[in-house]
């Protein structure tokens, strides 16, 4: 019950009533090819003006005619792309990127090279990706000065030498209050390579072109949108995000078989900086219902946790929301939900809206599998179950 | 905003299937037919351009409320001027009979506010969005579109406490 419970039902009650009075339309569409798209492809318009008779019939004086549109094909009809979520926006990126983590500490990569192996160097990317931000990734402090050269690129492009530069599209929360160049918005070029890097909502994104793809970054940059759902089924406010150790509602994890995919969908609960959802990652067929077997399969009571060797006024930073979705992979049919706990060293597990189950290796270790889900840190009991990817390989 | 309902490709079969739905919203934002009617026509025609893009994005149905909703807020301020030495022509909502019930007061309450009020409490209590979604039609804060909510309930609670004082 609200507050104002009369209130509402009184403007309810008005407009259900009043909806009943509205003037009805009967469109009567005319058909007609529209030439400039695919061959065969036939479109109804309403407004379209068949001989001298406006379709849409409606009270008052007819409209003139509708032009016809030009339309020009846009990057995306040409490219394929996928929506890439982070916090409460979405952009489309070119569909073959996958997702990486940019390397940990450019500045310290020797330039120009010595011929020797620059372990530093491990951890750049190889080919084009996508890059979310990962506030939770730990950064070694060593001290890398580099002598800035006649020909540099602005520093807006940042530290990475050239030789090892890579397309990318980069999403992260804005902080301006870093004074980096490489946190400002900017528009430049370097040798054909063209940087965009825009703010809208809070969220900063960066694209990187090659020189023979400088229609990206506009392309990017105009496709961002803002959602309450990401495209994988992440709500992006979610019950998860608040402090302390949630249970979810609904209905409990499901049997293997009735699921077809699982997102995992990773938190970030840094309100100082402005937290919400960070990576998301789906898990399709055999290996979704593997991962639900696994979570059934787990001790009961949670776990690993040991706690005496944190402080327990705090429950971390990072939590990990599963949703169940049944085979026909539809973002409107979830299942069920459960939550997943790892940052602490009490509180963790796997939960949903009955019962709690241990983190083990074959529960936990796919959530953290692949960029854009990392696991950044533990305890060393959470650790052994959850740490198998690059992402908690460090530098 | 993500749809609950995928808008089909072909701009006809969409309109054969929400338009009615606009239509209403139209109405219920203005109370006036003709003005719903254009305001609606004026919408569809917007969209008409971009239609492919609004049914990628799954933002069909937001485009066409806020629409309709911007085209209500800039036919009432274009009367405005038009109109500039009397009172604001506000959108004529014919009386009951008898002012009896709730919903007859908050029918009445709906003339007298804002049009971009009226449209939040429309889209909150017959189309049951969230605020989060009303400010994503409305293209303004969640906090603006809870505010514009919370302000009319309020409005219509006085005006009930004081039918309720005098009965």
């Amino acid at each position: 019950m609200t507050d104002f419970e009369r209130e509402e039902r009184a403007f309810r009650e008005a407009f259900a009533g009043q909806a009943l009075d509205a003037p009805t339309i009967t469109p009567e569409p005319a058909v007609r090819q529209r030439g400039w798209l695919s061959a065969g492809l036939v479109a109804a318009t309403v407004l379209a003006v068949v001989g001298t008779t406006f379709v849409l019939q409606r009270d008052g004086d007819p409209k003139p005619p509708v032009p016809t549109p030009v339309v020009t094909p846009s990057y995306w009809d040409q490219h394929e792309g996928r929506w890439i979520s982070f916090r409460d926006i979405e952009i489309l990126a070119p569909a073959d990127w996958s997702y990486d983590y940019e390397a940990i500490r450019p500045d310290c990569i020797t330039e120009p090279p010595t011929g020797e192996r620059d372990s530093w160097a491990d951890d750049v990317p190889r080919k084009p990706y996508v890059s979310l931000g990962s506030e939770g990734r730990g950064v070694p402090l060593v001290g890398c000065i580099r002598d800035p050269r006649s020909g540099d690129p602005d520093p807006a492009f940042g530290q990475l030498p050239f030789r090892w530069w890579q397309p990318y599209v980069k999403v992260e929360v804005a902080r301006p209050d870093l004074g980096r160049p490489e946190s400002r918005d900017a528009d430049l070029e370097y040798r054909g390579w063209h940087l965009t890097r825009s703010t809208t909502r809070g969220i900063q994104v960066t694209v990187l072109s090659a020189p023979d793809n400088d229609a990206l970054g506009a392309a990017v940059q105009s496709s961002l949108r803002a959602v309450t759902t990401s495209n994988l089924g992440c709500q992006i406010d979610s019950p998860v995000q608040r402090d302390g150790f949630r249970q979810p509602t609904g209905a409990p994890v499901p049997t293997a078989d009735a699921v077809g995919s699982v997102t995992i969908c990773d938190y970030d609960r840094d309100t100082e900086h402005g937290g919400g959802l960070g990576g998301s990652l789906r898990i399709s067929g055999a290996a979704a219902r593997d991962l639900v077997q696994a979570i059934h399969d787990a001790p009961a009571g949670g776990g690993p946790n040991t706690p005496n060797t944190c402080l327990h006024d705090t429950s971390r930073d990072r939590v990990i929301a599963l949703r169940f979705f049944d085979a026909a992979e539809n973002a409107s049919s979830v299942l069920a939900e459960a939550f997943v706990y790892t940052a602490s060293c009490f509180g963790n597990g796997i939960v949903d809206s009955r019962s709690e189950h241990q983190l083990t290796r074959a529960n936990c270790g796919p959530l953290f599998a692949q960029a854009p889900i990392g696991f950044w840190g533990g305890s060393a009991g959470v650790f052994e179950s959850c740490a198998t990817s690059r992402g908690s390989d460090g530098p | 905003m993500r749809e609950e309902v995928v808008a089909p490709r072909d701009f006809a079969e969409f309109v054969a299937a929400r338009g009615q739905a606009l239509q209403i919203f139209a109405y219920l934002v203005t109370s006036d037919r003709a003005e719903a009617a254009d305001l609606v026509q004026d919408a569809l025609e917007r969209a008409w351009p971009r239609w492919d893009t609004l049914v990628s994005e799954g933002s069909c149905e937001a485009y066409l409320r806020r629409s309709i909703a911007n085209g209500a807020v800039s036919r009432w301020r274009k009367l405005r001027r038009i109109v500039p030495v009397a009172d604001p022509v506000r959108p004529h909502i014919a009386a009951p009979a008898e002012v009896g019930s709730d919903a007859d007061s908050a029918w009445l309450l709906c003339a007298e506010l804002p049009t971009t009020q009226r449209a939040a409490v429309v889209l909150r209590f017959y189309e049951d969005l969230s605020y989060n979604e009303i400010g994503l039609v409305l293209d303004c804060a969640e906090a603006t579109a809870r505010s514009h909510v919370h302000r009319a309930l309020r409005n219509l609670r006085e005006r009930l406490e004081t039918g309720d004082d005098d009965d």
